[in-house]
């Protein structure tokens, strides 16, 4: 009995403006409307046939320098990762341009190309992040 | 000119796992046994409210509200009808070749990204580091993907987009700081 994977993800925005200072926001004339993607990971992940057991959440990790979370070489698929911290985090998706940021809250999800080295760090300080990724 | 404007964005994933039954193939789907549940986070960017350019998103057509500037030949512009005055759709096509596919050409900070795959077919790969760098983020058809960038390193001109064959179409927003 095979069991396979697969990640469902949305990304979604509301682009907005402010027409006068101290008012209300409104939905971006620029846009016209709310944006959003829904999909599934392209590619259906290892099954258990194949000695996957699936992704796993890994939770509370405290970072205060550079912390890997995707090793390169891993034919990781999809990375999800949030900042469940104070501080601001970067992240970078090649092991060497941290230009992603995640502020307090803040989730980063998207499938990735199988070379990718994911590593995290935080802007100053130390912070906490969730992280969750599937080959 | 609106006095400011913002981006709110989220973000949810849902792990899933395809089960075969016992005694026939029969599959039914749950969540995986990690997070055993849903994942996401929200969050709020704040952009210039004076963007580098109209096309900052691809659904302010050039054709579609500028008519002042369509210019004096006006007629040639939107030869042969006015069905091709723009729909505001913002789907824009794209090929293999990521060096036509620079989003913007500014210089300044990039502070909110969003890029959809409005295609049927291929993926859309994305570059955060010049049409020679690497392409690791992948928006399959009809995924999206946003971000925000880091305030210093990471600048508009710097995020490129490619089909990974043939073509496909996508819709953006791509704002600096």
């Amino acid at each position: 009995m095979a069991t396979t994977y697969k990640v469902r993800y949305k990304n979604h925005c509301v682009p907005q403006e402010q027409i006068a200072s101290g008012g209300r926001y409104y939905l971006d004339s620029d846009c016209g409307r709310k944006l959003t993607g829904n999909a599934e990971t392209s590619a259906t992940l290892a099954d258990s046939d194949a000695g996957s057991s699936g992704g796993t959440l890994t939770t509370g990790v405290a970072i205060s320098g550079i912390t890997e979370i995707v090793t390169a070489g891993s034919n990781a698929d999809f990375v999800y990762v949030k900042n469940t911290g104070s501080e601001d985090v970067l992240v970078t998706l090649d092991n060497s341009n941290y230009v992603i940021l995640l502020s307090e809250g803040e989730a980063f999800a998207s499938e990735i190309h199988v070379d990718s080295n994911v590593k995290v760090k935080p802007v100053s300080g130390a912070s906490t992040i969730e992280h969750f990724s599937e080959t | 000119m609106p006095n400011a404007r913002r981006v709110m964005f989220g973000t949810y994933v849902i792990p899933t796992q395809s089960v075969e039954a016992e005694e026939a193939s029969i599959r039914h789907t749950e969540f995986q046994a990690s997070p055993n549940g849903t994942l996401g986070g929200k969050g709020v960017a704040t952009i210039n409210a004076t963007q580098w350019a109209d096309d900052w998103t691809s659904m302010s057509h050039w054709l579609s509200d500028l008519w002042e500037e369509v210019g004096t030949e006006w007629e040639a512009a939107l030869s042969p009808t006015w069905e091709n005055f723009g729909t505001g759709s913002g789907d824009v096509t794209i090929t293999t070749t990521a060096s036509d596919h620079q989003l913007s050409d500014d210089s300044n900070d990039l502070a909110f990204l969003y890029i959809k795959n409005t295609g049927a077919d291929n993926n859309c790969l994305v570059s955060l580091n010049g049409s020679s760098g690497n392409f690791y983020m992948i928006v399959p058809p009809n995924g999206s993907v946003h971000l925000r960038g880091d305030g210093t390193d990471l600048e508009c001109n710097e995020v490129y987009v490619q089909s990974n064959t043939s073509t496909t179409t996508i819709e953006y927003v791509i704002a600096k700081e």
